[in-house]
Protein backbone atom coordinates (compact mmCIF):
# COMPACT_ATOMS: atom_id res chain seq x y z
CA UNK A 1 0.00 0.00 0.00
CA UNK A 2 2.78 2.42 0.88
CA UNK A 3 4.46 1.47 -2.35
CA UNK A 4 1.30 2.26 -4.29
CA UNK A 5 1.01 5.71 -2.73
CA UNK A 6 4.67 6.43 -3.30
CA UNK A 7 4.42 5.32 -6.92
CA UNK A 8 1.29 7.45 -7.49
CA UNK A 9 2.96 10.50 -5.96
CA UNK A 10 5.91 9.94 -8.28
CA UNK A 11 3.50 9.76 -11.20
CA UNK A 12 1.89 13.09 -10.31
CA UNK A 13 5.26 14.80 -9.86
CA UNK A 14 6.47 13.43 -13.21
CA UNK A 15 3.28 14.68 -14.85
CA UNK A 16 3.86 18.19 -13.45
CA UNK A 17 7.48 18.21 -14.59
CA UNK A 18 6.43 17.10 -18.07
CA UNK A 19 3.76 19.79 -18.28
CA UNK A 20 6.32 22.40 -17.27
CA UNK A 21 8.83 21.17 -19.83
CA UNK A 22 6.26 21.13 -22.64
CA UNK A 23 4.98 24.56 -21.66
CA UNK A 24 8.41 26.16 -21.39
CA UNK A 25 9.81 24.47 -24.49
CA UNK A 26 7.30 26.30 -26.66
CA UNK A 27 7.78 29.59 -24.78
CA UNK A 28 11.56 29.80 -24.97
CA UNK A 29 11.63 29.22 -28.71
CA UNK A 30 13.50 32.09 -30.29
CA UNK A 31 11.10 34.75 -31.58
CA UNK A 32 7.57 35.71 -30.72
CA UNK A 33 5.07 32.86 -30.64
CA UNK A 34 2.25 34.88 -32.06
CA UNK A 35 4.43 35.94 -35.01
CA UNK A 36 5.48 32.35 -35.64
CA UNK A 37 1.94 31.06 -35.45
CA UNK A 38 0.43 33.78 -37.59
CA UNK A 39 2.85 33.01 -40.40
CA UNK A 40 5.11 35.12 -42.60
CA UNK A 41 2.53 37.23 -44.40
CA UNK A 42 0.27 38.03 -41.47
CA UNK A 43 -0.71 41.63 -40.74
CA UNK A 44 0.40 43.22 -37.45
CA UNK A 45 -3.28 43.36 -36.41
CA UNK A 46 -3.62 39.61 -36.88
CA UNK A 47 -0.48 39.03 -34.77
CA UNK A 48 -1.77 41.35 -32.04
CA UNK A 49 -5.17 39.62 -32.01
CA UNK A 50 -3.51 36.22 -31.77
CA UNK A 51 -1.24 37.39 -28.97
CA UNK A 52 -4.26 38.68 -27.10
CA UNK A 53 -6.22 35.47 -27.71
CA UNK A 54 -3.36 33.32 -26.43
CA UNK A 55 -2.82 35.56 -23.42
CA UNK A 56 0.82 36.00 -24.31
CA UNK A 57 1.05 39.41 -22.63
CA UNK A 58 0.31 37.95 -19.23
CA UNK A 59 3.17 36.76 -16.99
CA UNK A 60 4.42 33.20 -17.70
CA UNK A 61 3.27 31.82 -14.36
CA UNK A 62 -0.26 33.06 -15.04
CA UNK A 63 -0.26 31.51 -18.53
CA UNK A 64 0.98 28.20 -17.13
CA UNK A 65 -1.62 28.33 -14.37
CA UNK A 66 -4.51 28.81 -16.75
CA UNK A 67 -3.18 26.10 -19.09
CA UNK A 68 -3.02 23.64 -16.19
CA UNK A 69 -6.47 24.69 -14.97
CA UNK A 70 -7.74 23.98 -18.48
CA UNK A 71 -5.97 20.61 -18.56
CA UNK A 72 -7.66 19.61 -15.34
CA UNK A 73 -11.02 20.19 -17.02
CA UNK A 74 -9.97 18.37 -20.15
CA UNK A 75 -9.64 21.64 -22.02
CA UNK A 76 -6.52 21.73 -24.21
CA UNK A 77 -7.44 24.93 -26.03
CA UNK A 78 -8.67 25.28 -29.61
CA UNK A 79 -6.90 24.62 -32.87
CA UNK A 80 -5.89 27.63 -34.87
CA UNK A 81 -7.02 26.34 -38.24
CA UNK A 82 -10.54 25.10 -37.58
CA UNK A 83 -11.30 26.43 -34.12
CA UNK A 84 -12.25 22.94 -32.94
CA UNK A 85 -11.26 21.92 -29.43
CA UNK A 86 -7.85 20.25 -29.40
CA UNK A 87 -9.19 17.55 -27.11
CA UNK A 88 -11.88 16.60 -29.64
CA UNK A 89 -9.37 16.52 -32.50
CA UNK A 90 -6.98 14.33 -30.51
CA UNK A 91 -9.84 12.02 -29.53
CA UNK A 92 -10.75 11.53 -33.21
CA UNK A 93 -7.15 10.77 -34.15
CA UNK A 94 -6.76 8.43 -31.18
CA UNK A 95 -9.44 6.22 -32.70
CA UNK A 96 -6.86 5.24 -35.28
CA UNK A 97 -3.68 5.40 -33.27
CA UNK A 98 -4.80 3.35 -30.26
CA UNK A 99 -6.22 0.43 -32.19
CA UNK A 100 -3.04 0.51 -34.28
CA UNK A 101 -0.86 0.39 -31.15
CA UNK A 102 -2.91 -2.45 -29.68
CA UNK A 103 -2.91 -4.47 -32.91
CA UNK A 104 0.81 -3.86 -33.33
CA UNK A 105 1.43 -5.01 -29.77
CA UNK A 106 -0.63 -8.16 -30.32
CA UNK A 107 1.35 -8.96 -33.47
CA UNK A 108 4.60 -8.26 -31.63
CA UNK A 109 3.68 -10.51 -28.71
CA UNK A 110 2.38 -13.25 -31.00
CA UNK A 111 5.69 -13.20 -32.88
CA UNK A 112 8.16 -12.37 -30.15
CA UNK A 113 7.19 -14.67 -27.28
CA UNK A 114 6.91 -17.97 -29.18
CA UNK A 115 10.09 -17.27 -31.14
CA UNK A 116 11.92 -16.28 -27.95
CA UNK A 117 10.85 -19.56 -26.32
CA UNK A 118 11.80 -21.53 -29.42
CA UNK A 119 15.23 -19.91 -29.41
CA UNK A 120 15.81 -21.13 -25.85
CA UNK A 121 14.40 -24.60 -26.48
CA UNK A 122 16.33 -25.21 -29.69
CA UNK A 123 18.66 -28.16 -29.27
CA UNK A 124 20.91 -27.74 -32.27
CA UNK A 125 23.48 -24.96 -32.24
CA UNK A 126 22.56 -24.24 -35.86
CA UNK A 127 18.89 -23.69 -34.99
CA UNK A 128 19.84 -21.34 -32.18
CA UNK A 129 22.07 -19.37 -34.58
CA UNK A 130 19.16 -19.11 -37.02
CA UNK A 131 16.93 -17.52 -34.35
CA UNK A 132 19.75 -15.15 -33.44
CA UNK A 133 20.04 -13.97 -37.05
CA UNK A 134 16.27 -13.58 -37.26
CA UNK A 135 16.22 -11.36 -34.17
CA UNK A 136 19.12 -9.22 -35.37
CA UNK A 137 17.56 -8.66 -38.79
CA UNK A 138 14.11 -7.92 -37.34
CA UNK A 139 15.59 -5.47 -34.85
CA UNK A 140 17.72 -3.65 -37.41
CA UNK A 141 14.94 -2.88 -39.90
CA UNK A 142 13.70 0.73 -39.69
CA UNK A 143 9.91 1.10 -39.60
CA UNK A 144 9.85 3.09 -42.83
CA UNK A 145 11.81 0.45 -44.75
CA UNK A 146 9.79 -2.42 -43.35
CA UNK A 147 6.55 -0.64 -44.19
CA UNK A 148 7.68 0.01 -47.75
CA UNK A 149 8.64 -3.64 -48.14
CA UNK A 150 5.22 -4.81 -46.95
CA UNK A 151 3.56 -2.33 -49.30
CA UNK A 152 5.59 -3.71 -52.20
CA UNK A 153 4.60 -7.23 -51.23
CA UNK A 154 0.96 -6.98 -50.25
CA UNK A 155 -0.56 -3.58 -50.96
CA UNK A 156 -3.54 -3.27 -53.27
CA UNK A 157 -2.54 -1.43 -56.39
CA UNK A 158 1.21 -1.78 -56.02
CA UNK A 159 1.94 -5.10 -54.35
CA UNK A 160 3.15 -8.41 -55.75
CA UNK A 161 0.33 -10.16 -53.89
CA UNK A 162 -2.21 -7.32 -53.71
CA UNK A 163 -4.53 -8.32 -50.90
CA UNK A 164 -4.53 -5.47 -48.41
CA UNK A 165 -5.27 -1.76 -48.57
CA UNK A 166 -2.35 0.54 -47.82
CA UNK A 167 -3.67 4.03 -48.28
CA UNK A 168 -5.66 5.91 -45.70
CA UNK A 169 -8.54 5.02 -43.49
CA UNK A 170 -12.13 4.52 -44.67
CA UNK A 171 -14.13 7.75 -44.54
CA UNK A 172 -16.81 5.89 -42.65
CA UNK A 173 -14.30 5.10 -39.89
CA UNK A 174 -15.26 2.48 -37.32
CA UNK A 175 -18.88 2.47 -38.56
CA UNK A 176 -17.55 -0.04 -41.07
CA UNK A 177 -15.39 -2.07 -38.71
CA UNK A 178 -14.30 -4.62 -41.29
CA UNK A 179 -12.86 -2.02 -43.63
CA UNK A 180 -11.36 -0.05 -40.77
CA UNK A 181 -9.62 -3.12 -39.40
CA UNK A 182 -8.37 -4.12 -42.84
CA UNK A 183 -6.82 -0.69 -43.31
CA UNK A 184 -4.79 -1.24 -40.14
CA UNK A 185 -3.48 -4.72 -40.97
CA UNK A 186 -0.37 -3.78 -42.97
CA UNK A 187 0.61 -0.91 -40.66
CA UNK A 188 0.13 -3.12 -37.59
CA UNK A 189 2.18 -5.90 -39.19
CA UNK A 190 4.98 -3.45 -39.91
CA UNK A 191 5.35 -2.18 -36.35
CA UNK A 192 4.47 -5.58 -34.92
CA UNK A 193 7.28 -7.39 -36.74
CA UNK A 194 9.85 -4.80 -35.76
CA UNK A 195 8.82 -4.60 -32.11
CA UNK A 196 8.32 -8.40 -32.14
CA UNK A 197 12.01 -8.83 -32.90
CA UNK A 198 12.86 -6.85 -29.77
CA UNK A 199 10.38 -8.81 -27.69
CA UNK A 200 11.88 -12.03 -29.00
CA UNK A 201 15.37 -10.97 -27.94
CA UNK A 202 14.15 -9.89 -24.51
CA UNK A 203 12.09 -13.06 -24.03
CA UNK A 204 15.11 -15.14 -24.90
CA UNK A 205 17.42 -13.38 -22.48
CA UNK A 206 14.78 -13.24 -19.73
CA UNK A 207 14.21 -17.00 -20.05
CA UNK A 208 17.92 -17.64 -20.07
CA UNK A 209 18.48 -15.60 -16.95
CA UNK A 210 15.66 -17.53 -15.25
CA UNK A 211 17.15 -20.83 -16.42
CA UNK A 212 20.56 -19.92 -15.03
CA UNK A 213 19.15 -19.72 -11.50
CA UNK A 214 18.46 -23.45 -11.45
CA UNK A 215 14.70 -23.20 -11.02
CA UNK A 216 14.03 -24.76 -14.41
CA UNK A 217 16.51 -27.53 -13.64
CA UNK A 218 14.76 -28.16 -10.33
CA UNK A 219 11.37 -28.36 -12.06
CA UNK A 220 12.90 -30.87 -14.47
CA UNK A 221 14.33 -32.85 -11.56
CA UNK A 222 10.80 -33.05 -10.15
CA UNK A 223 9.61 -34.64 -13.39
CA UNK A 224 9.01 -32.03 -16.08
CA UNK A 225 10.42 -32.23 -19.59
CA UNK A 226 12.68 -29.35 -20.60
CA UNK A 227 9.95 -27.92 -22.84
CA UNK A 228 7.41 -28.09 -20.04
CA UNK A 229 9.76 -26.53 -17.53
CA UNK A 230 10.67 -23.64 -19.83
CA UNK A 231 7.09 -22.94 -20.88
CA UNK A 232 5.32 -23.51 -17.56
CA UNK A 233 7.91 -22.42 -15.01
CA UNK A 234 10.34 -20.29 -17.01
CA UNK A 235 7.77 -18.12 -18.76
CA UNK A 236 5.86 -17.49 -15.55
CA UNK A 237 9.05 -16.56 -13.73
CA UNK A 238 10.10 -14.31 -16.59
CA UNK A 239 6.68 -12.63 -16.65
CA UNK A 240 7.63 -9.61 -14.50
CA UNK A 241 10.62 -9.00 -16.74
CA UNK A 242 8.47 -9.43 -19.84
CA UNK A 243 5.95 -6.88 -18.58
CA UNK A 244 8.79 -4.42 -18.13
CA UNK A 245 9.99 -5.27 -21.60
CA UNK A 246 6.62 -4.52 -23.13
CA UNK A 247 6.78 -1.18 -21.31
CA UNK A 248 10.25 -0.56 -22.70
CA UNK A 249 9.28 -1.48 -26.24
CA UNK A 250 6.28 0.84 -25.97
CA UNK A 251 8.45 3.81 -26.82
CA UNK A 252 9.73 1.91 -29.86
CA UNK A 253 6.13 0.99 -30.67
CA UNK A 254 4.81 4.56 -30.52
CA UNK A 255 7.69 6.01 -32.55
CA UNK A 256 7.10 3.26 -35.09
CA UNK A 257 3.39 4.07 -35.20
CA UNK A 258 4.12 7.79 -35.79
CA UNK A 259 6.27 6.97 -38.83
CA UNK A 260 3.89 4.31 -40.09
CA UNK A 261 0.83 6.58 -39.90
CA UNK A 262 2.54 9.01 -42.22
CA UNK A 263 3.65 6.25 -44.59
CA UNK A 264 0.17 4.71 -44.80
CA UNK A 265 -1.64 8.08 -44.81
CA UNK A 266 -3.59 7.25 -41.66
CA UNK A 267 -5.01 10.37 -39.96
CA UNK A 268 -3.86 9.40 -36.46
CA UNK A 269 -2.05 11.21 -33.66
CA UNK A 270 1.37 10.80 -35.27
CA UNK A 271 0.51 12.17 -38.68
CA UNK A 272 -1.69 14.78 -36.97
CA UNK A 273 1.23 16.00 -34.91
CA UNK A 274 3.28 16.42 -38.08
CA UNK A 275 0.39 18.32 -39.72
CA UNK A 276 -0.03 20.62 -36.73
CA UNK A 277 3.68 21.36 -36.66
CA UNK A 278 3.47 22.18 -40.35
CA UNK A 279 0.63 24.60 -39.66
CA UNK A 280 2.60 26.06 -36.74
CA UNK A 281 -0.44 25.37 -34.53
CA UNK A 282 1.49 25.55 -31.28
CA UNK A 283 -1.57 25.33 -29.04
CA UNK A 284 -2.48 21.99 -30.54
CA UNK A 285 1.14 20.80 -30.54
CA UNK A 286 1.51 21.74 -26.89
CA UNK A 287 -1.60 19.77 -25.94
CA UNK A 288 -0.64 16.77 -28.06
CA UNK A 289 2.91 16.59 -26.74
CA UNK A 290 1.60 16.71 -23.21
CA UNK A 291 -0.94 13.94 -23.83
CA UNK A 292 1.69 11.78 -25.49
CA UNK A 293 4.07 12.18 -22.55
CA UNK A 294 1.24 11.56 -20.08
CA UNK A 295 0.40 8.38 -21.99
CA UNK A 296 3.97 7.11 -21.57
CA UNK A 297 3.83 7.92 -17.87
CA UNK A 298 0.58 5.97 -17.46
CA UNK A 299 2.10 2.98 -19.25
CA UNK A 300 5.15 3.19 -16.99
CA UNK A 301 2.89 3.29 -13.94
CA UNK A 302 0.88 0.27 -15.10
CA UNK A 303 4.03 -1.67 -15.92
CA UNK A 304 5.54 -1.02 -12.50
CA UNK A 305 2.35 -1.98 -10.66
CA UNK A 306 1.88 -5.16 -12.71
CA UNK A 307 5.53 -6.09 -12.32
CA UNK A 308 5.14 -5.85 -8.59
CA UNK A 309 1.87 -7.74 -8.46
CA UNK A 310 3.46 -10.62 -10.40
CA UNK A 311 6.44 -11.05 -8.10
CA UNK A 312 5.60 -12.03 -4.53
CA UNK A 313 9.19 -11.42 -3.45
CA UNK A 314 8.72 -7.70 -3.98
CA UNK A 315 6.55 -5.90 -1.51
CA UNK A 316 6.46 -8.75 0.98
CA UNK A 317 8.75 -6.96 3.37
CA UNK A 318 8.32 -3.24 2.88
CA UNK A 319 4.56 -2.84 2.92
CA UNK B 1 18.34 -48.88 -7.03
CA UNK B 2 21.49 -50.16 -8.66
CA UNK B 3 23.37 -47.84 -10.97
CA UNK B 4 26.21 -48.75 -13.27
CA UNK B 5 27.92 -46.30 -15.59
CA UNK B 6 30.36 -47.74 -18.06
CA UNK B 7 32.83 -45.96 -20.33
CA UNK B 8 30.86 -42.81 -19.63
CA UNK B 9 32.12 -39.81 -21.58
CA UNK B 10 30.68 -36.29 -21.60
CA UNK B 11 31.71 -33.57 -24.02
CA UNK B 12 30.49 -29.98 -24.26
CA UNK B 13 31.24 -27.95 -27.38
CA UNK B 14 33.87 -30.45 -28.49
CA UNK B 15 35.71 -30.43 -25.15
CA UNK B 16 35.83 -33.82 -23.44
CA UNK B 17 34.96 -33.14 -19.78
CA UNK B 18 34.32 -36.65 -18.47
CA UNK B 19 36.27 -39.64 -19.80
CA UNK B 20 35.81 -43.38 -19.47
CA UNK B 21 34.06 -43.33 -16.11
CA UNK B 22 33.06 -46.66 -14.60
CA UNK B 23 31.04 -46.21 -11.42
CA UNK B 24 28.75 -48.55 -9.52
CA UNK B 25 26.17 -47.89 -6.86
CA UNK B 26 24.60 -50.99 -5.34
CA UNK B 27 21.06 -51.26 -4.09
CA UNK B 28 20.75 -49.35 -0.81
CA UNK B 29 24.35 -48.15 -0.92
CA UNK B 30 25.50 -44.60 -0.25
CA UNK B 31 28.36 -43.69 -2.56
CA UNK B 32 30.51 -40.57 -2.49
CA UNK B 33 32.04 -38.75 -5.44
CA UNK B 34 34.91 -36.40 -4.69
CA UNK B 35 37.36 -34.47 -6.80
CA UNK B 36 38.69 -30.97 -7.20
CA UNK B 37 36.52 -28.19 -8.54
CA UNK B 38 35.86 -28.52 -12.26
CA UNK B 39 36.75 -32.22 -12.38
CA UNK B 40 33.29 -33.08 -13.73
CA UNK B 41 31.36 -34.33 -10.69
CA UNK B 42 28.22 -32.32 -11.38
CA UNK B 43 28.31 -33.38 -15.03
CA UNK B 44 28.19 -37.06 -14.03
CA UNK B 45 25.32 -36.39 -11.62
CA UNK B 46 23.38 -34.46 -14.28
CA UNK B 47 23.99 -37.17 -16.85
CA UNK B 48 22.26 -39.69 -14.58
CA UNK B 49 19.19 -37.41 -14.43
CA UNK B 50 19.21 -36.42 -18.09
CA UNK B 51 19.76 -32.85 -16.95
CA UNK B 52 22.76 -31.96 -19.07
CA UNK B 53 22.43 -28.72 -21.04
CA UNK B 54 21.32 -29.07 -24.70
CA UNK B 55 24.27 -29.62 -26.98
CA UNK B 56 26.13 -31.98 -24.64
CA UNK B 57 27.50 -35.22 -26.12
CA UNK B 58 27.23 -38.26 -23.90
CA UNK B 59 28.86 -41.58 -24.80
CA UNK B 60 28.99 -44.91 -22.99
CA UNK B 61 26.20 -46.26 -20.83
CA UNK B 62 24.31 -45.33 -17.68
CA UNK B 63 22.25 -48.22 -16.44
CA UNK B 64 19.53 -47.50 -13.85
CA UNK B 65 18.06 -50.82 -12.72
CA UNK B 66 18.28 -52.17 -16.25
CA UNK B 67 17.12 -48.99 -18.01
CA UNK B 68 19.54 -47.29 -20.35
CA UNK B 69 19.56 -43.55 -19.66
CA UNK B 70 22.01 -42.41 -22.34
CA UNK B 71 20.09 -41.49 -25.46
CA UNK B 72 16.70 -41.75 -23.78
CA UNK B 73 14.02 -39.31 -24.96
CA UNK B 74 13.39 -36.34 -22.66
CA UNK B 75 9.78 -37.43 -22.05
CA UNK B 76 10.96 -40.84 -20.79
CA UNK B 77 13.66 -39.24 -18.68
CA UNK B 78 11.06 -36.89 -17.20
CA UNK B 79 9.03 -39.93 -16.18
CA UNK B 80 12.04 -41.17 -14.21
CA UNK B 81 13.02 -37.82 -12.70
CA UNK B 82 11.36 -37.16 -9.38
CA UNK B 83 9.72 -40.60 -9.34
CA UNK B 84 12.63 -43.05 -9.64
CA UNK B 85 15.52 -40.64 -9.15
CA UNK B 86 15.46 -37.59 -6.88
CA UNK B 87 17.97 -34.78 -6.86
CA UNK B 88 19.03 -32.46 -4.04
CA UNK B 89 20.66 -29.30 -5.33
CA UNK B 90 23.54 -27.29 -3.96
CA UNK B 91 21.74 -24.01 -3.57
CA UNK B 92 18.04 -24.30 -2.71
CA UNK B 93 17.81 -20.50 -2.42
CA UNK B 94 17.99 -20.20 -6.19
CA UNK B 95 16.69 -23.56 -7.36
CA UNK B 96 13.37 -23.61 -5.48
CA UNK B 97 10.61 -21.89 -7.42
CA UNK B 98 10.20 -18.45 -5.76
CA UNK B 99 6.51 -18.34 -6.67
CA UNK B 100 5.45 -21.61 -5.06
CA UNK B 101 4.69 -22.16 -1.40
CA UNK B 102 6.46 -24.89 0.52
CA UNK B 103 3.37 -27.10 0.17
CA UNK B 104 3.18 -26.55 -3.59
CA UNK B 105 6.91 -27.25 -4.09
CA UNK B 106 6.73 -30.53 -2.24
CA UNK B 107 3.50 -31.52 -3.99
CA UNK B 108 4.99 -30.93 -7.46
CA UNK B 109 6.69 -34.34 -8.00
CA UNK B 110 3.54 -36.11 -6.77
CA UNK B 111 1.32 -34.03 -9.05
CA UNK B 112 3.57 -34.69 -12.03
CA UNK B 113 3.70 -38.45 -11.55
CA UNK B 114 0.52 -39.55 -9.80
CA UNK B 115 -3.15 -38.67 -10.00
CA UNK B 116 -3.90 -38.17 -6.32
CA UNK B 117 -6.94 -36.60 -4.71
CA UNK B 118 -6.53 -33.25 -3.00
CA UNK B 119 -6.74 -34.78 0.46
CA UNK B 120 -4.25 -37.52 -0.33
CA UNK B 121 -1.85 -34.97 -1.80
CA UNK B 122 -2.15 -32.78 1.29
CA UNK B 123 -1.61 -35.75 3.59
CA UNK B 124 1.49 -36.93 1.76
CA UNK B 125 2.95 -33.42 1.68
CA UNK B 126 2.38 -32.90 5.40
CA UNK B 127 3.81 -36.30 6.23
CA UNK B 128 6.90 -35.53 4.14
CA UNK B 129 7.28 -32.16 5.85
CA UNK B 130 7.25 -33.83 9.23
CA UNK B 131 9.84 -36.38 8.13
CA UNK B 132 12.03 -33.56 6.78
CA UNK B 133 11.77 -31.67 10.07
CA UNK B 134 9.67 -28.84 8.67
CA UNK B 135 7.03 -27.48 11.08
CA UNK B 136 3.58 -27.56 9.53
CA UNK B 137 3.05 -23.81 9.84
CA UNK B 138 5.69 -23.31 7.13
CA UNK B 139 3.42 -24.91 4.52
CA UNK B 140 2.19 -21.60 3.07
CA UNK B 141 5.54 -19.81 3.17
CA UNK B 142 7.52 -19.07 0.04
CA UNK B 143 11.26 -19.82 -0.21
CA UNK B 144 12.36 -16.24 0.50
CA UNK B 145 10.59 -16.45 3.87
CA UNK B 146 12.67 -19.46 4.99
CA UNK B 147 16.15 -19.85 6.45
CA UNK B 148 18.86 -21.55 4.38
CA UNK B 149 18.51 -24.73 6.40
CA UNK B 150 14.74 -24.76 6.03
CA UNK B 151 15.10 -24.19 2.28
CA UNK B 152 17.36 -27.21 1.99
CA UNK B 153 14.89 -29.27 4.02
CA UNK B 154 12.28 -28.31 1.41
CA UNK B 155 14.73 -29.34 -1.32
CA UNK B 156 15.21 -32.70 0.35
CA UNK B 157 11.47 -33.13 0.82
CA UNK B 158 10.94 -32.47 -2.92
CA UNK B 159 13.61 -35.01 -3.83
CA UNK B 160 12.16 -37.71 -1.57
CA UNK B 161 8.41 -37.16 -1.57
CA UNK B 162 7.66 -39.49 -4.47
CA UNK B 163 9.81 -42.25 -2.91
CA UNK B 164 12.56 -42.48 -5.54
CA UNK B 165 14.99 -45.42 -5.32
CA UNK B 166 18.04 -43.27 -6.03
CA UNK B 167 18.95 -39.89 -4.54
CA UNK B 168 21.60 -37.73 -6.14
CA UNK B 169 22.88 -35.00 -3.83
CA UNK B 170 25.25 -32.49 -5.44
CA UNK B 171 27.02 -30.64 -2.63
CA UNK B 172 23.75 -30.29 -0.71
CA UNK B 173 25.33 -28.56 2.27
CA UNK B 174 27.82 -26.15 0.69
CA UNK B 175 25.49 -23.19 1.04
CA UNK B 176 24.90 -23.78 4.77
CA UNK B 177 26.73 -23.00 8.03
CA UNK B 178 28.61 -25.88 9.65
CA UNK B 179 26.05 -26.68 12.35
CA UNK B 180 23.18 -26.79 9.85
CA UNK B 181 25.36 -28.82 7.47
CA UNK B 182 25.60 -31.58 10.01
CA UNK B 183 21.84 -31.61 10.63
CA UNK B 184 21.04 -31.69 6.92
CA UNK B 185 23.46 -34.55 6.24
CA UNK B 186 22.04 -36.52 9.17
CA UNK B 187 18.54 -35.92 7.86
CA UNK B 188 19.42 -36.98 4.32
CA UNK B 189 21.22 -40.13 5.46
CA UNK B 190 18.42 -41.20 7.78
CA UNK B 191 15.71 -40.56 5.17
CA UNK B 192 17.62 -42.43 2.47
CA UNK B 193 18.29 -45.41 4.75
CA UNK B 194 14.71 -45.40 6.00
CA UNK B 195 13.47 -45.61 2.42
CA UNK B 196 16.07 -48.22 1.51
CA UNK B 197 17.15 -46.06 -1.42
CA UNK B 198 20.66 -45.64 -2.77
CA UNK B 199 22.49 -42.33 -2.89
CA UNK B 200 25.21 -40.62 -4.86
CA UNK B 201 26.69 -37.93 -2.66
CA UNK B 202 28.98 -35.26 -4.09
CA UNK B 203 30.93 -33.20 -1.60
CA UNK B 204 34.15 -31.36 -0.83
CA UNK B 205 33.79 -31.89 2.88
CA UNK B 206 35.54 -35.03 4.08
CA UNK B 207 33.93 -35.17 7.48
CA UNK B 208 30.59 -35.19 5.70
CA UNK B 209 31.87 -37.81 3.29
CA UNK B 210 32.95 -40.16 6.08
CA UNK B 211 29.63 -39.70 7.75
CA UNK B 212 27.34 -39.98 4.74
CA UNK B 213 28.92 -42.62 2.50
CA UNK B 214 30.18 -46.17 2.62
CA UNK B 215 32.03 -46.24 -0.64
CA UNK B 216 33.75 -43.50 -2.55
CA UNK B 217 35.12 -42.57 -5.99
CA UNK B 218 37.83 -39.98 -6.62
CA UNK B 219 37.58 -38.01 -9.85
CA UNK B 220 40.45 -36.09 -11.38
CA UNK B 221 40.09 -34.11 -14.63
CA UNK B 222 37.13 -36.22 -15.67
CA UNK B 223 38.66 -39.64 -14.88
CA UNK B 224 38.19 -41.92 -11.90
CA UNK B 225 41.63 -42.25 -10.32
CA UNK B 226 40.73 -44.23 -7.23
CA UNK B 227 37.84 -45.90 -5.46
CA UNK B 228 37.26 -47.91 -2.32
CA UNK B 229 35.55 -48.05 1.04
CA UNK B 230 35.29 -44.49 2.30
CA UNK B 231 36.97 -45.01 5.67
CA UNK B 232 39.95 -46.84 4.14
CA UNK B 233 40.28 -44.36 1.33
CA UNK B 234 40.35 -41.40 3.69
CA UNK B 235 42.85 -43.22 5.92
CA UNK B 236 45.35 -44.02 3.20
CA UNK B 237 44.57 -42.66 -0.26
CA UNK B 238 46.42 -44.55 -3.00
CA UNK B 239 46.34 -41.95 -5.75
CA UNK B 240 48.17 -38.65 -5.81
CA UNK B 241 44.89 -36.74 -6.28
CA UNK B 242 43.31 -38.62 -3.40
CA UNK B 243 46.23 -37.75 -1.17
CA UNK B 244 46.17 -34.10 -2.18
CA UNK B 245 42.43 -33.83 -1.58
CA UNK B 246 42.65 -35.52 1.82
CA UNK B 247 45.52 -33.28 2.90
CA UNK B 248 43.68 -30.14 1.83
CA UNK B 249 40.51 -31.29 3.53
CA UNK B 250 42.33 -32.05 6.77
CA UNK B 251 43.85 -28.60 6.83
CA UNK B 252 40.48 -27.06 6.15
CA UNK B 253 38.85 -29.09 8.92
CA UNK B 254 41.59 -28.10 11.37
CA UNK B 255 41.18 -24.44 10.51
CA UNK B 256 37.46 -24.59 10.75
CA UNK B 257 37.61 -26.53 14.03
CA UNK B 258 39.79 -23.81 15.50
CA UNK B 259 37.49 -21.09 14.19
CA UNK B 260 34.46 -22.77 15.76
CA UNK B 261 36.18 -23.06 19.13
CA UNK B 262 37.12 -19.40 19.04
CA UNK B 263 33.58 -18.53 18.21
CA UNK B 264 32.21 -20.41 21.18
CA UNK B 265 34.79 -19.18 23.71
N1 LIG C 1 27.42 -25.36 -19.63
C1 LIG C 1 28.74 -25.62 -19.74
N2 LIG C 1 29.36 -25.36 -20.92
C2 LIG C 1 30.68 -25.63 -21.06
N3 LIG C 1 31.45 -26.14 -20.10
C3 LIG C 1 30.90 -26.42 -18.92
C4 LIG C 1 29.50 -26.16 -18.66
N4 LIG C 1 29.23 -26.53 -17.41
C5 LIG C 1 30.40 -26.97 -16.88
N5 LIG C 1 31.39 -26.93 -17.78
C6 LIG C 1 32.78 -27.37 -17.57
O1 LIG C 1 32.76 -28.73 -17.24
C7 LIG C 1 33.77 -29.02 -16.30
C8 LIG C 1 33.20 -29.84 -15.17
O2 LIG C 1 32.17 -29.10 -14.52
P1 LIG C 1 31.42 -29.65 -13.24
O3 LIG C 1 30.37 -28.66 -12.92
O4 LIG C 1 31.00 -31.03 -13.47
O5 LIG C 1 32.56 -29.61 -12.14
P2 LIG C 1 32.45 -30.07 -10.63
O6 LIG C 1 33.39 -31.18 -10.46
O7 LIG C 1 31.05 -30.26 -10.25
O8 LIG C 1 33.07 -28.80 -9.90
P3 LIG C 1 32.57 -28.10 -8.53
O9 LIG C 1 33.19 -28.88 -7.45
O10 LIG C 1 33.17 -26.75 -8.63
O11 LIG C 1 31.09 -28.11 -8.52
C9 LIG C 1 34.35 -27.69 -15.85
O12 LIG C 1 35.62 -27.56 -16.42
C10 LIG C 1 33.42 -26.66 -16.41
O13 LIG C 1 34.14 -25.54 -16.81
MG1 LIG D 1 29.58 -29.22 -9.11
Amino acid sequence: MRYLLRRLALFVVALLVISLVVFLALRVLPGDIATIMAGLNASPERVAALRDQLGLDRPLSEQYGSWIAGLLHGDLGTTMLTGQSVAAVVATRARITFPLIILGLLVALAIGIPLGCAAVLARKARTRAFFQVLAVIGGAVPALWGGLLLILLFAKGSGILPILPATGFPRTGWHTPGQALLALVLPALTVGIIVGASIMRYTRSALQSVASTGTIEMAMACGMTRTDAVLRVGLRLAMPQLVSVVGLTFAEMVTGVMVIENLFALPGIGSGLVDDLGHRDLVAVQGELFLLAAFFLVIGLLVDLTHRALDPRLGANDD
Amino acid sequence: MAVVTDRLGIAIAGRQIVKDVHLEIHDGQRVGLIGSSGSGKSMIARAMMGLLPPGTDVSGTIDLNGEQVVGMRDADLAALRGAAVGMVFQNPGISLNPLLTVGQQIALPLRLHYALSREELGQRVRAMMTRAGLPEELIDRRPHQLSGGQQQRVGIACALVASPRLIIADEPTTALDSLTQRQIVDLLVSLVDEAGASMLFITHDFSVLAHATQYCYVLDAGRIVEHGATAALLESPASETGERLVMAAQQLTLHRGKGDDDGRA
